[in-house]
């Protein structure tokens, strides 16, 4: 290998170490949902945030603890409840009294004011609180009494809904929707990874993560990411993917003409993309592939395609939609 | 380890995997168009043998069936393959995850334009390639198409058509050849045309030479459109004057030139040699046929040294060499010199002053005088030129006769074969001459029968020979003819032939004596009442001698009649004939009853109990027809030669022995 490439060579090899350290931590609490870890950790490292969905006891929050604990980050957990208002997330100001006996406003920091924020529920907040921690997540600043507070990097958001209950909840607007990376859907575990969960939790055991990667590594890595190059077959492919999720899109397959309202946003790419460099990094590749990009395009763009009335009414699931535009949509071959 | 672009283990595979995919792709066009191409090549074949397609076409769709599938492999193959699919076909059945591709890429940037990420990502394609042993010929394996079977079972039904036989009924249409329209076609009637071509089949036999063929083939044809009618009168003309001219330059006037110099050859050779006396002898007749046997006969006699005795052998080689010596015509060779001479002098002087009419008429003679001895001279040329060969075949066997006797027999024998060889052309001479003078007369028929009345003068030629060959009569002139005399006298006295009286009496026959005691011999022309005779056509041909003994046998009812009726000429005959003479319808075609008749020379006619006693106690003679005409037409033809006879009644009478000549049914 030439000098040119021995920097990245390391730096891949670096990278995978670091990543698989994590993996381990995580893995230590967490069984299975190796694609959940992978995912949320793309996220982290693209500077997205995570949308995961599942049924209520999947191990989410758990998860998301565990994360937080191995990545050696502040964490903060915010329970969404229809009465939570933006001020519990972002902080206030509070009257404060100093020796003196000066009283002044002092703001008083919310629980967004960490690295790792785990939303826990997000679709049964306000659409008002929810649009405060969305605007959070897009700006990566805070906005409060006209003051602009800048978020401390990485900042990264988790945030959980449950697909069942749909009584009081206020489920996310496209355009929120969009300001997450990924969508993971959290399956529920196997007999065997039951089994390892109870026995997990049920002893007198209590697994002790330790932080393996330092917020300073972790900022390192997502530069590192974004140096990854991508061939132009493989962009384009993502780009062709992209048009076939619109109905009037070029390539778009039947499925999509049918069923969906809107197609992925560019941001929708930007995610492929970014999570595609970041998988071909984990694989230990110096370029993402077109198999990077049919990896990430579900996690990524799932909750970017929006489906019509027939097709909620019809319960067809954009997975499916997704599936069959992956199918449809071929690589160029010059 | 930095690699060029071109020798780089990932572009090396790549470029490996493009020739591979084309090949592939060739193979494949090849089987996909075989379908295609034996498809059309079966039904080809199938039409072909069938008869529905021509083999002009079948063979043309042969070839394409053929060229199909090489053309569809061509253009598989030609087509470009683009190094990225080549690429991603790689990266697919390894499992490289677009590494070879993005590296085909990364490397089509220009260095500079190369991230150390890009040139980490070449070299880890390079480094794959080598580690996984990256092989074109296992990412991408021949796999015989779905078609293949369809391939093979059509090849095998164009076997088996190939094999196979066919029995179809064709039809084959034959087109006629196409003819002009001739506006105005010259006509001439069919007995006509088979005259001329009878006589072409006989002179036909007679034509030894190739050329003498020919010109007979340019005549048949010539018959040929004549009868198809597809000549006008002025290209009848036109190719008759050209036949004509062809015959002018082929026949030759030297037949009697010929004849004088080997009877030359004869008269020197002499009859002192025994031997040769039979040769001689026919030389100086002209004989070839038998000189030629003379000299076939000296030739084995030659061959046998015993025949001969030393002096005979001495003594024909004396006479053959005497017969062998090449002989010039001094005299005519002096007078030509001379003419020469003259015409050249009085032409100078001409030239110098202005002649006067007479010196000019001199001129003329003597240039004339010299151009027949320039002819002369050359047929005595020709005439040298064709003996030349014989004299010396001649001379070399006198040389060889005394002491190479079989050398001589050689001569001798290549002598008689030359003279063979003469006489064939001779023949063959003889036959042109004879075409040369019958075209004659054939211009003169094709003249009258288009020319004015030509129409008529065709019918009455057609009835004529009808009637001539006993046919169905002309019942319309039987009417005439009751008041009509036929025949002709032979003398101002004898009233031969035998008129019917205009009451219908009984005619007279030729035995009946004249009045004035003249006989008579004669057959008259039957006369049958109705229509089942020949009434009309019917002529009498008599034969009368002033009281001469003669002996005839006369073809009854053959005889044509002129028609010199006074003062109504008719062709009919009396309704009432003597019973005796009325003979049977004319039957040319069948034996024919002649009557022999003897004369005698006393002056007096036997009576006609005398001849009919004679008839029953001989017999009546009889001939077939063919036997009878021809010594008749060879008389005919000799009086025409030698006798005084005007151009035009020559005619008449050659037309009149044509009109009756035997056919080919006789």
């Amino acid at each position: 290998m030439s000098d040119k490439a021995q920097i990245p060579a390391e730096a891949v090899k670096a990278f995978q170490r670091d990543l698989e350290a994590v993996r381990s931590e995580v893995g230590r609490v967490i069984v299975g949902n190796r694609e959940i870890v992978d995912g949320v950790l793309t996220c982290l490292l693209a500077g997205g945030h995570c949308l995961l969905e599942g049924v209520p006891g999947l191990g989410k929050t758990m998860l998301v603890r565990t994360l937080g604990r191995a990545l050696d980050l502040p964490f903060s957990r915010v329970q969404f409840t229809p009465d939570l208002m933006p001020a519990d997330i972002l902080g206030t100001q509070v009257l404060v009294e100093d020796e003196r006996g000066a009283r002044r406003f002092e703001f008083q920091r919310g629980p967004i004011f960490a690295n790792l924020v785990l939303a826990d529920e997000i679709n049964r907040a306000t659409p008002k609180t929810q649009s405060a921690l969305l605007e959070a997540m897009q700006e990566q600043s805070v906005t409060v009494a006209k003051k602009t507070l800048p978020l401390d990097q990485p900042f990264f958001v988790l945030a959980t809904q449950n697909p069942l209950e749909m009584e009081g909840t206020y489920p996310l607007p496209e355009a929120q929707l969009d300001r997450f990376l990924f969508k993971l859907l959290v399956r529920f575990p196997g007999r065997d990874e039951l089994h390892s969960i109870l026995d997990r939790t049920t002893g007198t055991d209590d697994a002790d993560v330790k932080p393996v990667l330092a917020r300073a590594r972790i900022l390192e890595l997502r530069a590192l990411s974004r140096e990854v190059p991508v061939a132009r077959h493989v962009q384009d492919f993502a780009v062709r993917v992209l048009m076939a999720t619109h109905p009037d899109g070029e390539g778009a397959p039947p499925k999509v003409k049918q069923y969906v309202r809107v197609g992925a946003s560019p941001r929708g790419a930007q995610a492929v993309l970014l999570a595609a460099k970041i998988r071909a990094l984990m694989d230990g590749r110096f370029s993402a592939s077109l198999d990077d990009v049919r990896a990430c395009t579900l996690p990524a763009l799932r909750h970017r395609v929006l489906l019509n009335f027939e097709g909620e009414a019809e319960g067809v699931r954009t997975d499916a939609v997704l599936d069959e535009v992956l199918a449809s949509v071929k690589p160029a071959s010059a | 380890m930095a690699h060029s672009p071109l020798d780089a283990p990932d572009a090396l595979v790549i470029a490996q995997m493009r020739r591979r995919v084309r090949l592939m792709r060739a193979m494949r066009a090849l089987v996909e168009y075989a379908v295609w191409g034996l498809a059309l090549a079966t039904l080809s074949l199938l039409g072909a043998r069938a008869g529905v397609l021509p083999a002009s076409r079948a063979k043309l769709a042969l070839l394409c069936a053929a060229a199909l599938p090489l053309a569809g492999a061509l253009v598989a193959a030609a087509r470009r393959v683009p190094p990225l699919v080549a690429a991603q076909l790689l990266d697919r059945h390894y499992d490289l995850h677009d590494r070879l591709s993005s590296a085909l890429e990364f490397r089509a940037l220009p260095a500079a334009e190369r991230t150390p990420w890009m040139a980490a990502a070449i070299d880890d394609a390079a480094a794959q390639v080598s580690a996984r042993g990256v092989d074109p010929a296992r990412a991408l394996t021949w796999r015989w198409p779905d078609e293949i079977r369809v391939v093979l079972g059509l090849a095998a039904v164009l076997a088996l058509v190939g094999v196979a036989e066919f029995r179809v009924k064709r039809i084959i249409e034959t087109r006629r050849p196409a003819t002009a329209t001739v506006r105005d076609p010259l006509a001439l009637d069919d007995d006509d045309l088979r005259a001329f071509r009878d006589l072409s089949r006989e002179l036909a036999r007679d034509a030894a030479t190739p050329a003498a063929r020919d010109t007979l083939r340019d005549f048949d044809r010539f018959l040929d459109d004549v009868s198809g009618q597809r000549l006008d009168r002025q290209e009848a003309f036109r190719r008759l004057a050209a036949l004509q001219q062809t015959l002018d330059a082929g026949v030759r006037e030297d037949r009697d030139a010929l004849r004088e110099t080997l009877g030359a050859m004869g008269e020197r050779m002499g009859d002192r040699s025994a031997e040769a006396r039979d040769l001689s002898q026919a030389m100086r007749q002209g004989d070839m046929q038998a000189a030629r046997a003379a000299m076939e006969r000296l030739a084995q006699q030659a061959r046998q040294e015993r025949a001969l005795s030393a002096q005979q052998r001495q003594e024909l080689a004396r006479a053959l060499q005497r017969a062998g010596e090449a002989r010039n015509d001094p005299e005519l060779q002096r007078r030509l010199e001379q003419a020469r001479r003259d015409v050249e002098e009085m032409l100078r002087r001409q030239r110098e002053h202005a002649p006067s009419q007479g010196e000019q008429d001199l001129l003329h003679r003597r240039q004339r005088e010299a151009q027949n001895l320039e002819r002369q001279h050359e047929r005595n040329e020709q005439t040298r030129r064709q003996v030349e060969h014989l004299q010396r075949e001649l001379a070399e066997a006198a040389r060889n006769l005394p002491r190479d006797p079989a050398a001589a027999a050689q001569n001798l024998q290549q002598g008689a074969e030359q003279l063979s060889r003469m006489e064939d052309e001779q023949r063959a001479q003889q036959s042109l001459e004879e075409l040369r003078q019958r075209l004659e007369e054939l211009r003169d028929q094709m003249r009258q029968q288009n020319g004015q009345n030509g129409q008529r003068q065709r019918q009455r030629i057609t009835q004529f020979a009808r009637a001539a060959a006993g046919r169905s009569g002309q019942q319309g002139q039987r009417g005439q003819g009751q008041q009509g005399q036929q025949g002709q006298g032979q003398s101002s006295q004898g009233q031969q032939g035998q008129g019917q009286s205009s009451q219908g009496q009984q005619g007279q026959q030729g035995q009946g004596q004249s009045s004035q005691g003249q006989q008579g011999q004669g057959q008259q022309a039957q006369g049958q009442q109705g229509a089942n005779g020949p009434a009309g056509g019917a002529a009498g041909m008599q034969q009368g001698s002033s009281g001469a003994p003669t002996t005839a046998v006369v073809q009854q009812g053959v005889a044509a009649g002129r028609e010199h009726g006074e003062p109504s000429p008719g062709t009919g005959a009396g309704a009432q004939h003597d019973e005796n003479s009325r003979g049977a319808a004319v039957q040319t075609a069948q034996a024919n009853q002649a009557v022999q008749v003897h004369g005698q020379q006393t002056g007096d006619g036997p009576s006609r109990s005398q001849v009919i006693r004679t008839a029953a106690s001989d017999g009546f003679a009889s001939a077939p027809y063919r036997q009878v005409y021809a010594p008749y037409w060879d008389h005919a033809r000799e009086v025409l030669h030698q006798a005084e006879v005007p151009a035009g009644y020559r005619s008449y009478v050659r037309r009149y022995f044509q009109l009756i000549r035997p056919r080919d049914e006789q």
